[in-house]
């Protein structure tokens, strides 16, 4: 699929710092891309300068093919909900979404039909003809969220979109940017992996301006080829092994943690379950928990953010088998 | 170029619609007419002492309503210096005996006060917006420079709005308190003279609004826009008083390119000198306007 976005050796400097430093990645259309990285990494700068907020000091940017982002060619095509940017504090909910809609090239009509259902999805019909100055922070936030899916745009760049929400709207907003049009693709900037994990198929680890990362989720974690076993007593590693020969079992005594990890074309998950549990539970291993692969946070603490600076980020080293771009070391 | 229109009328009736929302529109109508309007009364009350006193030196009885005296006055060569000093020409004060005196205090308040206002109300717009962030919005949307040309449309039909409405105002003020604002004429060239004002005003808008695309803060947008005002008000007088003959002819540039160096015609009636006056005011408002674009238009915000 053509990517939506393409960089190439962005660099973006403030003073002396830079805050992109040769950032090259590709992102493919209809995706949920997560974009994780400390803070100072250059995410926010990423979405400035993706959408000619910012101007970069060199290095090229492509969305869809067509070029950089220009408001005539791109308005209505490409959102952005900005981290820190305040609304207009008089503006009514309705008349800033109706507004945002006519600007970008909605017909009045079309606006009248889109508007109300956006403002319903963000839970705030009772509000909508209340001034901005008057609601919540998290109201607030809903509206940013709203103004950015104004008329299905194709990219979708959201700087901590769920910051500042209360848990159920949490949920709320997890479903509704879930439930994307089909072919709509999503950058999402969060510090939230937990968030991350659960929203995208994609994942993105920056630092320092550089890429240090870019895979599926489902390949950097191991979902689908790695389970593992929280246990209260040891394993019977031998009998494991027996049973499933084409399987790796490894076991992290300190933690009392059993990972196996299979090949898609010899087991599946269920298979891998009944054998394993069935082993341990024979040989009376107390079994605390089960998970489907490792978490986003832990594979993100392993590679990052020392690994950036070392410049170490290899194929080999991270155990994910996908698209793993090692960039650091060629960014210095 | 149909894109551009479409967006530019959206941004200016947004423009507008959130002056009547954030009561800004009440503020510059409350600070133009203030400003004006007062000091137009003061200008009246100041006339009809003016008239009491040369009726007493006529051994006249003195007239109840300022303006009975002001035909007679207005042939004087001392109200003549008076509205020489205001305009600061004498063929323009010949040019104008036509207009009512009324009128011409008006206009002659309106010159004055008129860039001031501008400059505090106008040269926050766009460095506010910036500045919290609330500009990114729309700039997802469309394109700098629509933006801020919407901006310069919304505020100038905004300033125009604030004078006329004072014209009015002053013409309802000069009919109760005047006797030579009792006339269609007399209101008519009030008129004029707000949208001549108006005129002025938009050198003055290009130079608020050019600060504040280069500025973040808007405080300080207002600053520098004052400080701008004084070094174009140096820089007339000092091209004024230096233009020659030779390589003084360079100060001719000075006046050029300073709105004073154009105000004296926008006095005039005929339009030989009228127009060009109109036209250098608001070529001065793009310019200045298009000096803070250049610095916008890759600034990071």
């Amino acid at each position: 699929m053509t990517p939506v976005l393409k960089t190439e050796g962005l660099v973006k400097r403030f003073g002396r710092r830079k805050a992109l430093d040769g950032l090259t990645l590709s992102i493919p259309g209809g995706t949920i891309t997560g974009l994780v990285g400390s803070n100072g990494a250059g995410k926010t700068t990423l979405f400035s300068v993706v959408t000619g907020i910012l101007s970069q000091d060199s290095g090229t940017i492509d969305l869809f093919g067509e070029g950089p982002f220009d408001p005539e060619l791109h308005s209505g095509r490409v959102a952005l909900l900005p981290q820190d940017a305040s609304l207009p504090r008089e503006a009514s909910v309705k008349g800033l979404l109706e507004y945002y809609a006519e600007l970008q090239g909605l017909s009045r009509e079309e606006a009248g039909r889109q508007i109300p259902e956006i403002i319903a999805d963000v839970h705030l019909t009772e509000r909508a003809n209340d001034r901005i100055r008057s609601l919540s922070h998290g109201m607030r936030k809903r509206v940013m969220i709203a103004q950015a899916l104004i008329g299905e745009p194709e990219l979708i760049l959201l700087d901590e979109p769920l910051n500042g929400l209360d848990p159920r709207e949490v949920a709320h907003m997890r479903n509704i940017l879930r439930n994307r049009k089909p072919g709509q693709s999503m950058i999402i900037s969060s510090h939230n992996l937990d968030e991350i994990e659960r929203l995208c198929n994609r994942v993105i680890f920056m630092e320092h301006g550089r890429l240090v990362l870019m895979s599926g989720i489902r390949e950097l974690t191991g979902q689908g080829h790695l389970l593992r076993y929280e246990l209260k007593g040891t394993p019977p590693l031998d009998l494991l092994r027996r049973r499933m020969p084409e399987a790796e079992f490894e076991y992290e005594e300190r933690e009392g943690l059993l990972s196996c990890r299979y090949s898609e074309d010899m087991y599946n998950e269920a298979e891998v379950n009944r054998v394993a549990l069935r082993a341990l539970l024979d040989e009376g291993v107390d079994i605390l928990s089960v998970r489907r692969g490792s978490e986003l946070e832990s594979e993100y603490l392993r590679r990052s953010p020392q690994r950036a600076e070392t410049g170490k980020t290899d194929k080999a080293s991270s155990g994910a088998s996908t698209d793993i771009l090692p960039q650091a070391g060629r960014n210095r | 170029m149909n894109t551009a229109l479409r967006q530019m009328r959206v941004l200016i009736r947004y423009e507008f619609s959130d002056a009547l929302r954030t009561r800004r529109v009440i503020l510059v109508m409350i600070l133009f007419s203030a400003t004006l309007l007062a000091s137009f009364h003061f200008s009246i009350r100041l006339l009809h002492r003016m008239e009491n006193q040369l009726a007493e030196m006529m051994e006249l009885p003195a007239s109840e309503v300022a303006g009975a005296t002001t035909e007679a006055l207005w042939q004087s060569e001392r109200f003549r210096n008076i509205v020489e000093r205001m305009t600061g020409d004498r063929d323009v004060v010949r040019e104008l005996m036509d207009i009512s005196p009324i009128a011409l205090m008006f206009g002659g308040l309106s010159f004055f006060f008129t860039p001031l206002l501008v400059l505090l109300t106008c040269a926050p717009r766009i460095s506010s917006e910036v500045s919290d962030g609330s500009a990114r919005y729309a700039l997802v949307r469309t394109s700098r420079l629509n933006w801020v040309l919407s901006k310069l449309a919304g505020q100038a039909l905004l300033i125009m709005l604030a004078l006329v409405l004072c014209a009015v105002g002053a013409w309802i003020m000069a009919w109760f308190q005047t006797v030579g604002g009792r006339s269609f004429s007399t209101g008519m060239d009030m008129l004029t003279f707000s949208l001549k004002a108006w005129v002025k005003g938009f050198a003055f808008l290009g130079l608020a609004l050019g600060v504040s695309q280069c500025m973040r803060s808007p405080n300080l947008a207002t600053a520098v826009s004052f400080v701008a005002w004084i070094g174009l008000a140096v820089l007339y007088n000092l091209s004024e008083s230096r233009v020659g003959e030779g390589m003084a002819r360079l100060w001719d540039l000075g006046l050029l390119l300073t709105p004073g160096g154009h105000q004296a015609d926008l006095w005039r009636t005929n339009p030989v000198w009228l127009i060009p006056s109109v036209l250098y005011m608001l070529g001065l408002g793009f310019l200045y306007f298009f000096i803070g674009f250049i610095r916008f238009r890759r600034k990071d915000l």
